[in-house]
């Protein structure tokens, strides 16, 4: 067993040993009829498209660019991101830049996400789930040589992805980098209509390199420059001129210890991000302002794996060093400018203990605990930006510490077609810099200025979560049933104050953010997947969820009832698929938070693909259609009901020596 | 810790050059104490002073006024003066040697703008304030116009008196769009609200303060603090922005010092308009009204 342990390592260093319920991944490089979760358009998709295979996943669009992953009907506050285990942050006050933007297909093998609140070691601040980004590293004794190139083209919005890449490997040495560039122009809408201000354009460049001094122990490095230029926001009232984040690392790893652990990385990290808004180019600006952001975040890992018995350990010390700095400056007509500090320059030192222990107590028992404590220091180094807080809390700190922690206990068993897991978990997460230290963050949902409440507590959740999955008819009708919930206390949401003044021309007034007494989130998904015939597979799900808070009104941005379904075919190397997705109207949505329905929908798709060889050149070509009957509509969770892409025909080919 | 190490400078440097006068072998002559020592400032006083007036300039016009032997030196935030709250700053140095001198006085300010027509003065401060225990005197002025102003002042030298004319000196315009000085009728009186040190307001939270002064029935004599008490409501708007206002604002009211202070709140930087609720003490309204009321100061951050 020892060994089989040691083998499930090499072959998937990352990654867990077990596949809980709760663990779900999409892989993005992979190639057409390699039977895992991938997307249609191959390995051109975006990022964006890639996390909206994750059955968990939902996508706040504010654009054709950025979009922010929501797991469990949890946004960004409440899911840990990170990209092989380093921390990264956003530098947009506004949010349009969540972190998994700043990376690009190409870097990646597969995105993981650990549902609830047993996260990834390195996560913190998960109760909703944790994403991790794995890089894609050639590895040692890879094929010596190998070089890739992609190029993909959408009718609708003149997208244009064009990517190559190469690697090379060795016994001792690895490396492997590569250039992608995306380039997109407004889209329009189901019916014709033109969505102004949603073009943009990235360019990513990556590089990893690995050496083995000697057996054993390894030492890789990665650097990914990321640029994104001239993106379009139709949702809001500010594009971006320039997103530009640089990721580094560097990491030791010993491998084959002898004793407990027989595996030992550590991993050190910085990375910076700068993001600049613009209204320069927006028609009907009131006062022109420029918005800078800046975000840097330094940090270190050591993780140890290890098997004794039947139990797998993971242990793991992480701690990370990030500042947040945003501000902004006005410039009314002939007037003097005006000046605020929207982040004020906030610095936040986290350390925390990770351990995790996955039990098999028999062939069809498994049980997985995960704990996390972490101790987190924050300060404000600006004064300027403390003395304006001051303003709203008088006697307020200039810093803050507080512990952070959680705990989670799945069991799973697995015996003649059934499978049946449940857990639980308890969790705390810190207030962001946004909810604690934000200064007149205008959200253009709901037309309020937020303002961050230094004195909020650690908002904290117990998860309960079971999920029963039965194979009949010879593995051909395969149907389950999932659902958790969250209750958490000492929620954070922004709250009106009517006292306070807004500072935004035009907003509704002022929202601090407040700790409400309680809140659930409940996410129940029913699927069936039935494959009469080895070439042909139907999918379907029906995901419902419900969000209330302690006031008895609705959480805003839940997801409303909703379908999937698809027919699949499978012909020697090509693949076909025709589906549908169906959304009912969300009338149940927060409207106290300033959401208005949507109406329901139904959207067609096709594609195609195919894995051949041209040559020794291994070739995948996509083809496909988005939106087939050209329907106007936009989901719950575009932003201001910005329409999603009407009719879309794309064509792309990946090739690879 | 600071000072001491300028001690031993100046001991070293004193030591270096009376050496280098007496040569190696000769003994060191004793000092005497000159005139000057019993009049002046030790060496560690004019450092101390040195610093102090090192963040002012002298105004022109108003300062290096001889008397005697002495030269008054008059120093504000800038070399030259605004209409609204000035800062002024008088200290005496022995014209000879440059050195402070300890024992003066300065009285009788009486800012006048000879208009031709008419003739008339301006609030001011009803008292010199000693800065610390050094011989620097405090006081403000604050000019209603722009223009040409003569500020004359009596002085005490050790024994020695006199006046002197003060001046002419040059009022100018407060910045553009800038309001630091505003006035109001009452009972048949006008009174004026001078904001106090508008320049050092900061974003986030400031100690606001103001003086109300009473125009003198002889409108040539200076316009002192008013006697009777009143309380103004601060309400501070940005005009630029929507009039966006700040909460926790807390009302001018009068201090032991003849001054009115309260809590100003500024949610960042730019123009803002501080509109003023004047009350009696009774809590009558006097002049102004709530919210955005026609009487204001302009400031600009």
């Amino acid at each position: 067993m020892y060994h089989l342990f040691i083998l499930l390592c090499l072959l998937c260093p990352q990654d867990t040993v077990f596949k809980e319920t709760a663990i779900d991944e999409v892989v993005v490089s992979s190639t057409v009829g390699s039977g895992k979760k991938a997307v249609s358009k191959g390995r051109v998709a975006s990022i964006d498209e890639h996390l909206g295979q994750l059955s968990k996943v939902e996508m706040v669009r504010r654009g054709s660019y950025a979009w922010e992953p929501v797991v469990n009907n949890m946004a960004t506050e409440r899911v840990s991101t990170t990209i092989d285990g380093m921390k990264i942050f956003y530098a947009c006050t506004d949010k349009m830049d969540p972190v998994t933007s700043y990376v690009e297909s190409s870097n990646l093998q597969r995105i993981s996400l650990n549902a609830g609140l047993d996260g990834n070691p390195q996560a913190t601040g998960n109760i909703g789930g944790s994403i991790d980004l794995k890089l894609r590293r050639v590895g040692f004794d890879a094929t010596p040589s190998e070089y890739n190139a992609s190029a993909g083209f959408e009718s609708n919005g003149n997208v244009q992805v064009y990517g190559a890449d190469a690697a090379f490997s060795s016994h001792r040495f690895y490396t492997n980098f590569g250039l992608f560039y995306r380039h997109a122009d407004n889209y329009k809408a189901g019916g014709g209509q033109q969505i102004d201000f949603s073009q943009f354009q990235k360019t990513n460049a990556f590089a990893n390199i690995g050496w083995q001094p000697a057996d054993d122990h390894v030492l890789e490095a990665t650097i990914i420059y990321d640029i994104a230029t001239d993106i379009g926001y139709p949702a809001l009232t500010m594009d971006v001129k320039k997103a530009e984040g640089i990721i580094t690392s560097l990491s030791y790893r010993q491998e084959h210890l002898s004793g407990l652990f027989h595996r030992w990385e550590t991993k050190a990290y910085y990375n910076h991000i700068t993001h600049n808004m613009d209204d320069t180019k927006r028609p009907d600006v009131v006062i022109h302002m420029d918005m800078p952001g800046e975000s840097q975040t330094a940090g270190i890992y050591s993780l140890l794996q290890g098997a004794k018995g039947n139990h797998y350990l993971q242990l793991n010390y992480d701690a990370y060093y990030n500042t947040l700095f945003a501000d902004m400056t006005m410039y009314p007509d002939g007037g003097q400018p005006m000046y605020m500090l929207t982040w004020p320059n906030v610095a936040t030192f986290n350390t925390g203990l990770a351990l995790t222990d996955d039990i098999t107590l028999a062939p069809y028992h498994h049980i997985r605990l995960s704990a996390k404590g972490a101790c987190q220091r924050q300060h404000i180094n600006s004064d300027e930006g403390f003395h304006a807080l001051s303003i709203y809390f008088p006697g307020m700190n200039q810093g803050n510490s507080r512990f952070v922690g959680r705990l989670a206990a799945s069991y799973a068993y697995e015996r003649s077609g059934w499978k049946v897991a449940f857990g639980t978990g308890y969790g705390t997460r810190a207030p962001t810099v946004t909810e604690s230290y934000g200064y007149f963050l205008n959200n253009t949902f709901d037309q309020y200025d937020y303002i961050g409440n230094p004195h909020l507590k650690n908002e904290s959740a117990i998860e309960i979560n079971a999920s029963a999955q039965l194979s009949t008819l010879n593995s051909q009708l395969s149907t389950k049933l999932e659902a958790n919930a969250f209750f958490f206390q000492n929620y954070i949401i922004g709250r009106p104050d009517s006292r306070l003044s807004a500072m935004t021309l035009g907003a509704a007034g002022v929202k601090i953010y407040q700790n409400l007494k309680y809140a659930q989130i409940v996410n129940v998904s029913l699927s069936a997947d039935y494959k009469p015939f080895h070439w042909l597979e139907w999918n379907n799900r029906i995901t419902y969820s419900y969000g209330r808070e302690s006031t008895n009104e609705r959480l805003p941005l839940i997801a409303p009832l909703s379908y999937l379904g698809s027919l699949r075919f499978h012909w020697k190397n090509i693949e076909a698929e025709g589906g549908v997705r169906m959304a009912a109207r969300n009338s149940h949505c927060g409207t106290a938070y300033g959401e208005t329905p949507t109406s329901g929908y139904a959207v067609w798709h096709l594609n195609i693909g195919g894995h051949f060889l041209l040559g020794k050149i291994a070739t995948d070509l996509h083809f496909g259609v988005e939106n087939l009957f050209d329907r106007y509509y936009s989901t719950y969770s575009d932003w201001n009901h910005i329409p999603q892409k009407g009719r879309n025909i794309y064509i792309n080919a990946s090739f690879q020596l | 810790m600071k000072y001491k190490y300028h001690t031993y400078l100046w001991g070293l440097l004193f030591g270096v050059v009376s050496s280098a006068c007496s040569g190696n072998d000769e003994p060191v002559p004793i000092t005497i104490p000159s005139i000057d020592d019993e009049v002046c400032c030790t060496q560690d006083d004019e450092v101390k002073i040195g610093e102090i007036l090192a963040g002012y300039k002298e105004v022109t016009g108003l300062s290096r006024q001889s008397a005697g032997s002495y030269t008054i030196k008059v120093y504000s935030r800038k070399a030259s003066l605004y209409v609204g709250y000035n800062d002024l700053y008088f200290a005496v140095e022995k014209t000879e040697s440059g050195r402070h001198v300890k024992d003066f006085a300065i009285s009788d300010l009486s800012p006048l703008m000879d208009m031709g027509m008419m003739q008339h003065s301006t609030p001011i401060a009803n008292q010199f304030a000693q800065i610390e225990s050094f011989p620097i005197y405090h006081t403000w002025v604050a000019p209603l116009m722009a223009g040409e102003w003569t500020l004359p002042f009596s002085y005490r030298i050790k024994d020695e008196s006199g006046t002197l004319p003060g001046g002419p000196v040059t009022i100018e315009a407060a910045p553009e769009g800038q309001a630091w000085i505003k006035s109001f009728k009452w009972n048949g009186a006008t009174y004026y609200l001078t904001l106090a040190s508008p320049q050092d307001l900061k974003t986030g939270v400031n100690t606001l303060c103001a003086y109300i002064s009473k125009k003198a029935d002889d409108a040539t004599q200076p316009y002192l603090p008013a006697s009777e008490e009143f309380t103004v409501d601060i309400y501070p708007t940005m005009p630029d922005m929507g009039n966006h206002t700040s909460p926790n604002n807390e009302p001018l009211t009068l201090q032991k010092d003849g001054s009115y202070q309260g809590q100003l709140n500024l949610t960042m930087t730019g123009v803002w308009d501080i509109h003023l609720h004047v009350k009696d003490a009774i809590g009558n309204t006097v002049a102004g009204g709530e919210e955005l009321s026609e009487l204001y100061w302009t400031i600009a951050i």
